[in-house]
């Protein structure tokens, strides 16, 4: 993981990771529900830039996240950055200290119900991957 | 919520508002709410009506205290499930069963689900706003409505036309 790296702007087709630690966001068959992709609290959504990063250091950074939580990661909905922009948002660099790779996706609309409209779109492009048992 | 509310008595499947005034209507109200019962109650045991009430209390639970995504989300609050749990009883028989979920700002969700471009959602605030998205094909649909006890004629309209294909 290399900040300068992480600093340059998000390309629309890069690949950016929203971490699922909520069985009940995944459908049976394996697709994601809109319900993760609802931004709160700053009208904003947290995702992480694949950019530069191995699949195990993806999957660490999901395992912070669900840490946090004190639940199991349950996997990642992957999508690329084209998603959401088409759906007229912006994808910006955000890097922490703690993850590099962070992102925020904004220019969200504040009402709830244009907000359900974009994620249910925006997850007609989503890839899950469930967290491989030997990834820790 | 804790799961002993379940057994509150002043809960039963299927309650509708009664809407007459005099005694006869009463009357007609109360017969045709047993009635009603009886019907849901075999309807929860052959379509799984009992599995999204299930899951309402799971989700509850799971999503009960702040940053339950690991993203900063709001608890789910109580009364957001009384909602949930009211608007899950005011479901016509018939209607598929949803799948039951949460979002970041503490709304519960309800689904119904057929393949990603016939789907609808339904968002529930603790304070009995609706907020629902959908997509019907090639078609989207989209609003918000109060939730007075009866499930908006516009959701159930869109859930039939979801599984209508």
């Amino acid at each position: 993981m290399n900040p300068s790296v992480a600093e340059q702007p998000v390309a629309e087709a890069e690949w950016l990771a929203r971490y699922i630690v909520r069985k009940q966001h995944v459908r049976r068959d394996g697709t994601v529900k809109p319900d993760p992709f609802i931004p709160f609290k700053y009208v904003e959504l947290s995702e992480t830039r694949h950019l530069a990063l191995t699949e195990q250091q993806i999957w660490d950074i999901g395992d912070r996240v669900a840490s946090q939580t004190r639940t199991q990661l349950q996997g990642r909905a992957d999508a690329q950055a084209s998603v959401y922009m088409q759906q007229r948002l912006r994808v910006i660099a955000a890097p922490e200290e703690q993850n590099p790779n962070h992102v925020n996706v904004v220019d969200w609309p504040s009402d709830k119900q244009a907000q359900k409209e974009i994620a249910l779109e925006i997850v007609k492009y989503v890839r899950y991957k469930a967290k491989p048992i030997t990834a820790s | 919520m804790t799961l002993a509310t379940l057994d509150s008595p002043q809960l039963s499947y299927g309650a509708t508002p009664t809407r007459g005034a005099g005694p006869e209507a009463r009357f007609i109200a109360k017969q045709s709410e047993e009635d009603r019962r009886r019907l849901r109650e075999a309807h929860s045991i052959g379509l799984g009506a009992e599995r999204a009430f299930e899951e309402l209390f799971v989700v509850a639970r799971e999503c009960g205290k702040p940053n339950w995504d690991g993203y900063g989300a709001q608890a789910v609050q109580e009364e957001t499930c009384w909602q949930a749990y009211r608007f899950l009883e005011a479901l016509p028989l018939g209607i598929p069963v949803p799948t039951v979920g949460a979002e970041a700002d503490g709304h519960l969700t309800l689904e119904w689900y057929q393949n990603p471009v016939r789907v609808l959602s339904v968002s529930i605030s603790s304070n009995g706003m609706v907020y629902y998205a959908a997509l019907i094909g090639s078609s989207k649909r989209s609003g918000t409505e109060p939730f007075l006890g009866e499930v908006p004629k516009d959701i159930l309209y869109i859930i039939r036309r979801v599984f209508s294909a």
